[in-house]
């Protein structure tokens, strides 16, 4: 018959394994079970000295937790190199106005202006990352980067100067 | 697939579990008791430290899962057991020099 520390562990286990399950899937499908019999382990071990379990289990709670998101974050990261490089990007190009303008007055950018810069630059930078994911050569790549970078300076001429006398062309 | 890099000087999780695998294959929990040990309870790895780390290990290439099987000390679970590569023998062996440079250098400032 399983004893009263037996049913706690089983109890444990259970939601332990349903923490588990935030883990990115590969992680998961790797160490899921190996974690949740280790946890089971490390109960036994501190219920056979006879000392509570509520602590140990509120510790390795927490403990799987961080660890959830530092594998998380780390899956993130990894599955999405190019698109953290295409966002920081954007922020570089917009840092550049925002610093010139503390320097010069040729430099006059409004927060629209940085709105609709940062809008044009997020567009053209997600949709080069759609066409990449979806595989290809490298020379399909840079033909899709090209394409965009080309539409994309054309568009901002406009905005900027007006090029084509559109309702939106700048002056 | 392929490994990836190992960074040094490796984390203290890194080096703690190469150390304790170092003289036996073991699963999980027998690796947490083996650094409690060796750290005589200095180091407590929880699940989340201890899977992480041998998660990243066997993708440089450190450790490799080895047989799933029974620890007739415990109950009749079937486990995962790690070892030790070749690599990662190399690995713990340039820490360890490092450790022992660290303490030499150490000894001629005390």
């Amino acid at each position: 018959m399983a004893s009263p520390d037996d049913n706690s562990i089983a109890r444990y286990r259970h939601w332990y394994s349903r923490l588990l399950r935030l883990y990115p899937h590969h992680f998961r499908a790797r160490f899921a079970f190996a974690m949740g019999q280790t946890f089971a382990d490390l109960c036994r071990e501190r219920a056979g000295t006879g000392r509570g379990l509520i602590g140990l289990v509120m510790w390795m709670f927490v403990e799987t937790s961080a660890g959830i998101l530092k594998e998380t974050t780390m899956s993130i990261v990894t599955h999405n190199k190019r698109l953290i490089v295409i966002l920081l990007g954007i922020a570089f190009v917009l840092l550049l106005p925002a610093v010139a303008m503390r320097f010069t007055d040729a430099v006059t950018w409004t927060p629209f202006d940085f709105l609709v810069a940062g809008g044009l630059l997020l567009t053209a930078g997600l949709t080069f990352e759609f066409f990449a994911r979806r595989g290809g050569s490298t020379a399909y790549r840079v033909f899709v980067g090209v394409a965009i970078a080309t539409l994309l300076f054309v568009v901002w001429l406009e905005l900027a100067v007006g090029i084509f006398g559109s309702p939106w062309a700048g002056t | 697939m392929a490994s990836k890099k190992v960074s040094t000087p490796l984390t203290p999780a890194v080096l703690h579990i190469l150390i304790a695998l170092s003289t036996k294959e073991r699963h999980g929990y027998g690796i947490m008791k083996q650094v409690e040990t060796d750290s005589r309870g200095k180091v407590k790895m929880g699940p989340g430290t201890l899977y992480g780390s041998v998660g990243r290990m066997i993708d440089a290439g450190l450790i490799r899962e080895s047989d799933k099987k029974i620890d007739p000390e415990m109950d009749d679970e079937r486990r995962v057991y790690y070892k030790i590569t070749a690599a990662g023998e190399k690995a713990l062996a340039a820490e360890l020099e490092r450790y022992r440079d660290v303490v030499a250098l150490a000894g001629h400032y005390g």
